[in-house]
């Protein structure tokens, strides 16, 4: 995923990508490379995606993201997405089909005889993955990640597939942990609270827990309009009127909060 | 969407992970989780056996943490009477179904996320006591000691080995990098690991457990357009373990220290696992690398020599640096620290060093040339 590194400005990116690897939305060299069996195949497939992984097997890390890649695989049709391992003819290529297939990853294993495309991609790294479409243009490049590799592998190959658009490959690139500590959370704690104690009957409690989450949360719509929706329903229609109007001015189309206005209506001037 | 848990060895027996799109969730699978998990319990003698973490503190504990609907006294929230004498059983079999009745946010990151913790799956109370606790968010034991309880593996690498990592037991601990919730990045992390690292290595003046200072990792990268391929990808984990290590800045594996080293590939096995090694290994190449006069490898020159073979630094920075390929400017040459200038120059088919290790050498991918790059 050298394509960006959030934080990092666009002059050192322009300079980390493409160092190693032939650049990212440019058309690759498309030679014919020999299988297993002896045949021929061209490393483009014109009708599917490719996904070609350089490989060395005896490589801890090319075995631990071949691992990862085989619990990818099955998440894409075979119709859309062509898997290809691409193996030296230094290599033993009995041991690439092995490694294969204790990584539970099914590949189309073609030979680089004398590391002709490796030098010509100018990969340098194993393992290294490329992702490449119909027309020949290399979509991404991936080298070996501790952290995160399938999740960008994944959202890569969607991506080129069509399935996610920009936003959702860059949020997939720079990941985070989910944010649960908001104050919007603790008010939403507060609000389910309150209609618990509503439910039992405590209107004096749910009102209270209610007014809690609205002054955690002053722009919560759904705390004012609860608040409002209880005060009224407890018939104190002169202190839910400021609470579902505050609702109503965050979110004109609370259904709760014009409800309960409609049992408080405004009184004549 | 479906999900798998992932029951792996990489911190421990039974640390679960759950990565969601990916598979479906086998039933099977899950119900292995969750007896691996009893299982753990069981040989670690943790509290985490239902019910054994869920009763309020005894009269007389010091109490920190009090979850609100048994501090108002209002049982029947969450049981079936609203009877603090007898409140009887909890109003649904499952307990975690009935935490997330109120605490939606993490219903719903847990739902959204790529990862959740598969202590968290099983049951909110492996890690939080639902009445009151001796400790913050009602937690049953504080970190590192309550994720040791499953996590034993990390904690002793973090505790035991020769090089450790304060990061671990400093501050949050284990909460400093992890999510114990639910995150979309590996491992819990709260975030990619280069952002995480800077919180502390991209400050001046940070030292290490024998009082060096570090690096200030985020000024070094700011000043050095460029930027090596995992540092830029944001995996400072690629070299570097987290939590501790046996290898000198917490490397993941064996790195010369020093400038010179008789050329065995075990000493630089940190960068073979990504770099091909066969690049120091061949006399002669075409395709293996860049740094060649003509087919003559001049990594094999420098670097494969029973004696004085140049290590990887010696020519290379390993974050960032000024010029193409992560060349430095200069190399700290012997005990007084002289610094002797490279002058490294990229031409269109090659490049050229001069007035450094040796006299100027030109050197040309495409011809090669009469000095053929000899170092």
């Amino acid at each position: 995923m050298r394509r960006g590194v959030a934080g990092f400005t666009p002059v050192l990116l322009a300079l980390t990508m493409g160092l190693a690897f032939v650049k990212v939305g440019t058309v690759i060299p498309n030679p014919d490379l020999p299988g297993l069996d002896g045949s021929e195949h061209a490393l483009v497939d014109r009708q599917r995606l490719t996904v070609f992984l350089f490989f060395d097997p005896a490589q801890p890390r090319c075995l631990e993201v071949m691992r990862e890649m085989g619990g990818l695989q099955g998440s894409f049709p075979k119709e859309k997405v062509r898997w290809v391992g691409i193996v030296s003819d230094r290599f033993d290529p009995a041991k690439a089909v092995t490694a294969a297939r204790e990584a539970g990853l099914g590949l189309e294993l073609l030979t680089d005889r004398g590391d002709q495309l490796y030098g010509a991609l100018e990969v340098r790294l194993y393992p290294t993955v490329g992702i490449v479409d119909t027309k020949g243009v290399l979509r991404a490049y991936l080298p070996y990640h501790k952290v995160n590799f399938t999740g960008a592998l994944d959202a890569e190959i969607r991506h080129a597939l069509g399935e996610i658009d920009d936003a959702a490959l860059e949020r997939a690139l720079h990941p985070q942990a989910a944010d649960i500590g908001t104050k919007q959370a603790e008010a939403g704690r507060y609000l389910r609270f309150a209609e618990m104690l509503w439910k039992m009957g405590k209107r004096d409690k749910a009102i209270a827990k209610a007014r809690e989450a609205a002054g955690i949360a002053p722009g919560s719509a759904a705390a004012h309009a609860l608040l409002g929706s209880y005060l009224a329903g407890a018939g104190d229609c002169e202190k839910a009127r400021p609470e579902l109007e505050k609702a109503l001015q965050l979110d004109p189309d609370n259904e709760q909060a014009r409800k309960a206005m409609e049992a408080c209506p405004k009184q004549g001037p | 969407m479906a999900r798998i848990i992932v029951l792996e060895t990489r911190s421990s027996a039974i640390h679960g992970r759950s990565r969601k799109g990916v598979a479906t969730m086998e039933s099977g699978a899950r119900l292995v989780g969750v007896v691996m998990i009893m299982l753990g319990v069981m040989m670690w003698g943790g509290p985490l056996v239902a019910g054994a973490g869920v009763a309020p503190l005894p009269k007389g504990a010091t109490i920190v943490w009090s979850h609100a609907p048994y501090g108002m006294g209002e049982c029947g929230i969450c049981h079936v009477r609203d009877d603090p004498a007898d409140p009887g059983p909890i109003t649904t079999q499952n307990v975690t179904e009935l935490c997330f009745g109120c605490h939606e946010e993490l219903q719903d990151a847990m739902a959204k996320s790529r990862y959740s913790h598969a202590a968290v799956e099983d049951s909110c109370t492996n890690c939080h006591n639902p009445h009151n606790s001796a400790y913050k968010k009602l937690l049953i034991a504080e970190p590192p000691s309550l994720c040791a309880q499953c996590h034993q593996d990390i904690w002793d690498e973090a505790t035991k080995a020769p090089v450790q990592h304060r990061a671990v037991r400093d501050g949050k601990s284990c909460l400093n990098c992890h999510s114990p919730h639910a995150s979309n990045v590996d491992s819990l992390l709260l975030d990619l690991p280069y952002n995480l690292c800077v919180t502390c290595h991209g400050k001046d003046g940070v030292k290490d457990e024998q009082g060096k200072t570090l690096t200030n990792i985020a000024a070094l990268l700011a000043s050095n357009p460029v930027i090596h391929g995992p540092v830029a990808d944001k995996d400072c984990s690629a070299c570097h373990t987290p939590h501790g290590g046996k290898y000198f800045r917490l490397l993941t594996t064996e790195y010369p220290a020093t400038f010179y080293s008789p050329f065995d590939p075990k000493s630089y096995a940190l960068c073979f696992t990504c770099h091909n090694s066969e690049i120091v290994a061949v006399e002669r190449t075409t395709t293996l690398t860049g740094f060649r006069d003509g087919n003559r490898n001049l990594h094999y020159v420098h670097v494969n020599k029973k004696e004085r073979g140049r290590t990887c630094r010696a020519c290379h920075e390993v974050h960032a640096a000024p010029q193409p390929h992560l060349i430095r400017n200069g190399v700290p040459y012997g005990k007084s620290g002289w610094i002797l200038k490279i002058n490294y120059t990229p031409l269109p088919n090659g490049g050229r060093c001069e007035k450094t290790c040796h006299g100027a050498f030109t050197y040309d991918r495409t011809k090669g040339t009469a000095s053929g790059g000899s170092s």
